[in-house]
């Protein structure tokens, strides 16, 4: 199984949902990301700066009037990121998906066949199937 | 997780949450402050009204100044400044937010105009008494109250986004 695309950064479920929130926007503020995470300042401030060394979210300061803001977005190379580590996790779910039909389709198979030796004539002394 | 590898069930929880987030965030840096959407909807209702009230001169420029606005407000929205000093405190990526949506939603904004002209050929057409400022009304009324929830269904109308898995967990 490869899951070379999965982003050790975006294993973090904040910072997923930082840039899973970011990735909807084309720039957000920062006091606008803290709410709709339910983050502190300080917590906010601490994996944006994890982020911003990755290259994957840009701050950018300014001043409203006479209030200061930060505005928040995601780069490039950070939606490219998020990008591959969402392909990456759509084929865990769904190598674990297909597994798990084929065994299911295995199980029914075994039941089935049997089924078919005790309806055979294998009397009630015949072994049962051997399960693995 | 385990290791550097998450298990089926931490997948499908992560692309789970990124779905949600991504509808949140649709869903909230939609809304304009209260007293932007007031002086829309005024506006509106003014503009309109005054066509039943006023002479065509007063009308001509009543709507050259509307227009000024609209363009203002058009601009003011598409800087980070300008959408904080309008109360919006995220802009949605509009790529994002028609990405794998039903076909039927892209034409929802040309449905609503093409029956706000509708509505205007047969006010005037039916030549009803005070027909621009009852419509006037009904549409200030309609931006004042229910633009947000107006532009968010028209964001999320239809919208599958693709990170959700949509397959049974294992």
């Amino acid at each position: 199984m490869t899951h070379t695309d999965i982003d050790p950064v975006l294993l973090d479920p904040t910072r997923l949902s930082i840039v899973s929130l970011l990735a909807a926007t084309e720039w957000a503020e920062f006091g606008w990301v803290r709410d709709s995470v339910g983050l502190s300042d300080s917590a906010l401030s601490k994996q944006v700066t994890t982020l911003s060394k990755q290259g994957y979210v840009e701050a950018e300061k300014g001043y409203v009037g006479k209030r200061p803001r930060t505005w928040l977005s995601l780069s490039a190379s950070g939606r490219g990121a998020l990008e591959g580590h969402v392909a990456a996790l759509q084929r865990i779910v769904e190598q674990s998906r297909q597994a798990g039909e084929a065994r299911g389709t295995e199980g029914a198979g075994a039941e089935r066949n049997g089924a078919e030796r005790d309806a055979g004539g294998g009397g009630t002394n015949s072994p049962p199937p051997a399960r693995t | 997780m385990t290791g550097q590898r998450p298990t089926p069930d931490e997948a499908a929880r992560a692309l789970d949450q990124v779905g949600q987030r991504e509808e949140q965030a649709i869903g909230g840096g939609t809304s304009d402050a209260l007293w932007v959407r007031l002086v829309i909807g005024l506006l509106l209702f003014g503009d309109l009204a005054a066509r039943d009230f006023l002479g065509d001169d007063a009308n001509s420029w009543i709507s050259i100044g509307l227009a000024v606005l609209v363009i203002a407000y058009t601009l003011l929205l598409r800087t980070r400044r300008g959408s904080s000093a309008l109360g919006r405190s995220a802009r949605v990526d509009r790529k994002a937010a028609l990405r794998g949506k039903a076909a039927y939603a892209r034409w929802i904004p040309l449905v609503i105009v093409l029956l706000g002209l509708g509505v205007g050929l047969a006010g005037a057409r039916l030549d009803l008494p005070y027909w621009h400022t009852a419509l006037g009304a009904m549409l200030g009324a309609v931006v004042i109250f229910f633009a947000p929830a107006l532009e968010r269904a028209m964001l999320s109308a239809g919208r599958r986004t693709q990170h959700t898995t949509g397959t049974v967990r294992p």
